[in-house]
């Protein structure tokens, strides 16, 4: 599993990448910008949700 | 083997990693950190025993569980300070990488103060 989440964030940033340019060249930049800051709020809750889950292993593993 | 595993990971991360900058760098840093955290997850199999064996010698070493305790969090707040500076300098920010350091110095040297205490009054009795 572990491999999986890091080709989704590439995945999402290249996704975002393409559709930002589309939009772009359709003259609609404020929706570029719109579904980048969509694409970085996911990527986001995935690396919140990933790093948490390093640290309880950290926690217990040492036993804090 | 763990090893070659670690390595390929490493190497495809960063080739990921740099084809994502050119387009979306904040995305590219998001992703740098997920492989940081991969590969301590990879690495940290072997960590238990480590700690086994660093606990047993402690304890021979006549340790109280409080000071290994002590030792413990000292070392693992030493090693996430760093690792979250790391990260900042990634992103360019070295003034803020600074400023976690310094932080994390100064809670490192709260944990630390009353076993410093506890060793000067055992000197200034011995001294007397």
């Amino acid at each position: 599993m572990e491999i999986q989440i890091v080709f989704r964030i590439a995945a999402v940033g290249i996704l975002v990448a393409v559709v930002g340019q589309v939009l772009q060249r359709a003259g609609r930049d404020d929706m570029a910008m719109l579904t980048t800051l969509a694409g970085l709020v996911v990527v986001l809750f995935w690396v919140i949700e990933y790093v948490s889950q390093l640290f309880d292993t950290i926690r217990t593993l040492f036993d804090l | 083997m763990e090893l070659f595993q670690l390595i390929a990971v490493g190497i495809t991360g960063a080739i990921l990693i740099v084809t994502v900058k050119q387009h979306k760098p904040e995305i590219a840093l998001a992703l740098a950190l997920v492989i940081g955290v991969l590969l301590l997850f990879m690495a940290s199999g072997f960590l238990e025993t480590i700690l086994n064996t660093l606990r047993d010698m402690a304890d021979q070493a006549g340790l109280s569980s409080g000071q290994w305790q002590l030792l413990i969090k000292l070392l693992v707040a030493g090693y996430v300070i760093e690792f979250g500076s790391e990260i900042c300098k990634d992103a360019g920010q070295q003034a803020l990488a600074a400023k976690l350091q310094m932080g994390g110095r100064l809670i490192m040297a709260g944990l630390a103060l009353p076993v410093f205490k506890s060793l000067l009054t055992l000197i200034t009795e011995l001294l007397t």
